[in-house]
């Protein structure tokens, strides 16, 4: 997956002369956490989060609080802005925030800014992959980590003419064994449960002690 | 004033094949269970009329309405099927699907047109229920979503604010979706949780979007959660939907699989949740809604011994009845026994010692519960917040 199928096109954006007062509207307003300030060329400049805007004025010197915020956004933002490329890969994305502990990542292609990743994006997007929006049943099995583990599951699947949402391969605490965990689109597992088990799989289910 | 009883055998039509899970047959169970005990008299049923596909529009995509005709008519292709849902293992095609799905739909609409126009009180359609049904997508043996087209139908021809309470131990997914944004409807599920049960949504945090924020509730409860503990939930969370939405009518669905003996979920009730739900049903809607109460089926999967019970129970509750109890009646078992493949009941309540001990009980309760207050915590009052300290 690309950054350029998942960002978002509509940026709130701010000039670097605007006041803090207006940046403060132009966050309420759109309900966002982020400003991205750019020139008149649309290049990224800074950017101005709830922490920037959080320092922008003292809560020792409350009579000033006005003053503060007609000082320009310059004032505040944060300069050295970590971006991104449309054409980089997601995972590549999932890592500079994680690495740089990013809340918000711009998108700039030709020194222009083109879209935003955010938080929300990123996790929206891991929900996604789980398959856990769509109908479906999940089923668990604990299996040897050997080759081929996947290649006989799936195929015994496909005989049951289910669908797979999606699978998710899980490290368990015995490095020799790992849990497949599938999401399928049917209500009815219990027959494709009865022939797993039938073929001698191991099938988690929900636990009555644990 | 008497309820209506909304059945007819030509909801026969609404049939995937023998061995699928969703059989009419438990239409059948339960309105000659209670015909037998006296309670329902055979010419008080009502057959449901066939929904127009213009009032299937008021949810349903006019191009998946034509998918599922076509597919009725053997003409649609395995591509196109897949697209909406169809042919699937939940959902296969036979050659009455548009009419017997249609037809549900029609005796939901007109159980809830008689109460939202003040002609009844209340009416029962123990034919529908079919909650998984999505604006163009046929899903978890649902194909039209009656109770969303229903409400919708209810909304724009008298106005009226529906509460939709859905019990059926799989979280009620597609009238959540249809009236996600909608604040003049409001959806409350109280399901196992999605952890490997379909369709694996129903999250505390599903809460609605936009203008319907608020009007979304989920009660997911854990696997194994028995009657104690799915009644004080139930209860609880229904009494403080409805002190939020001040509903004009209620729906309830009525799903029979939360119990011990389905085949389909992990839920660990008795009889007696289902003895319960419908009486607390009635009591709220007199409370809140001056009686206006539409019920409907849903799930269930133990046919013959558990299905009949509790959707009868629903007509109990419906007429202002306490719970049917002691002997079922001869007559229905001689019936129906040869057809089923276990022993049919032979009380009304459940045998206590069936059941298995739940080693987790007490730390089930707890996690239900306080799932529970997360569902209406932000939602209520002050001073009712106090009432859960």
């Amino acid at each position: 997956m690309l950054i350029e199928q998942m960002m978002n096109r509509h940026v709130v954006t701010i000039q670097p002369t605007n006041t803090i007062a207006h940046a403060a509207k132009l966050m309420r307003d759109h309900k966002v956490r982020h400003l991205i300030v750019t020139n008149p060329a649309r290049q990224v400049v800074g950017i101005v989060g709830q922490f920037e805007m959080s320092g922008a004025t003292s809560v020792f010197h409350p009579e000033s609080e006005s003053a503060d915020f007609k000082n320009p956004v310059s004032s505040i933002m944060r300069q050295d802005v970590t971006t991104a490329h449309p054409y980089d890969f997601f995972e590549d994305a999932a890592a500079l925030f994680y690495e740089y502990r990013l809340t918000c990542l711009p998108i700039v292609e030709q020194g222009k800014l083109v879209g935003v990743l955010t938080e929300t994006d990123l996790l929206r997007y891991f929900v996604q992959l789980t398959g856990a929006l769509e109908p479906s049943s999940q089923i668990e099995l604990l299996v040897e980590n050997t080759t081929g583990t996947l290649e006989k599951v799936t195929r015994l699947l496909a005989k049951t003419n289910v669908n797979i949402i999606n699978v998710f391969v899980h490290p368990t605490p015995d490095p020799y064994k790992r849990i497949i965990s599938f999401r399928v689109q049917t209500m009815n597992p219990l027959r494709i449960i009865e022939r797993l088990k039938r073929e001698g799989y191991d099938v988690l289910g929900p636990e009555m002690s644990q | 004033m008497r309820p209506a009883y909304i059945f007819g055998e030509n909801e026969n039509s609404y049939r995937f094949h023998a061995d699928h899970p969703f059989n009419p047959v438990r239409l059948e169970l339960t309105t000659s269970l209670l015909i037998a005990s006296g309670k329902l008299q055979a010419s008080e049923c009502i057959a449901p009329p066939l929904a127009s596909v213009e009032s299937l529009a008021l949810v349903h995509d006019l191009d998946y309405i034509e998918a599922v005709q076509a597919a009725a008519a053997g003409e649609l292709s395995t591509l196109k099927a897949n697209k909406f849902g169809l042919g699937t293992e939940d959902t296969p095609i036979f050659p009455t699907i548009h009419e017997g799905a249609a037809r549900l739909v029609g005796g939901t609409v007109h159980a809830l047109d008689l109460v939202a126009s003040g002609k009844l009180e209340r009416a029962f359609h123990v034919g529908g229920g079919l909650h998984h049904g999505m604006r163009r997508k046929a899903s978890g043996f649902c194909v039209y979503n009656d109770a969303a087209v229903a409400i919708a139908h209810v909304r724009k021809a008298y106005g009226s604010r529906v509460l939709y309470v859905d019990t059926d131990a799989h979280h009620g997914d597609g009238v959540q979706w249809l009236f996600y944004d909608d604040d003049d409807v409001m959806t409350l599920s109280i399901h196992e949780t999605g952890r490997y049960l379909f369709p694996g949504t129903g999250a505390v945090t599903e809460r609605g979007n936009g203008n319907g924020y608020g009007y979304s509730w989920n009660v997911p409860v854990d696997a194994f959660t028995q009657d104690e503990s799915f009644l004080r939930c139930y209860e609880t969370v229904f009494r403080e939907a409805c002190e939020w939405f001040k509903p004009d009518i209620i729906v309830t669905q009525n799903g029979a699989d939360a119990h011990a003996f389905d085949p389909l979920t992990h839920l660990a009730s008795t009889i007696r949740t289902f003895e319960q739900i419908p009486q607390i049903a009635s009591r709220l809607a007199d409370e809140y809604t001056e009686g206006r109460l539409v019920a409907l089926g849903g799930g269930g999967y133990d046919w013959y011994r558990t299905v009949p019970r509790a959707w009868a129970q629903v007509w109990a509750g419906l007429t202002r009845e306490a719970p049917y109890s002691g002997d079922i009646p001869p007559e229905w078992i001689e019936q129906w026994q040869d057809k089923a493949d276990l022993a049919l009941p032979t009380r009304w309540d459940d045998h206590p010692y069936t059941f298995q001990h739940i080693p987790r009980r007490q730390q089930i309760e707890e996690k239900n519960w306080e799932v529970t207050k997360r569902a209406f915590w932000p939602f209520i009052s002050h001073d009712r917040k106090s009432l859960y300290v």
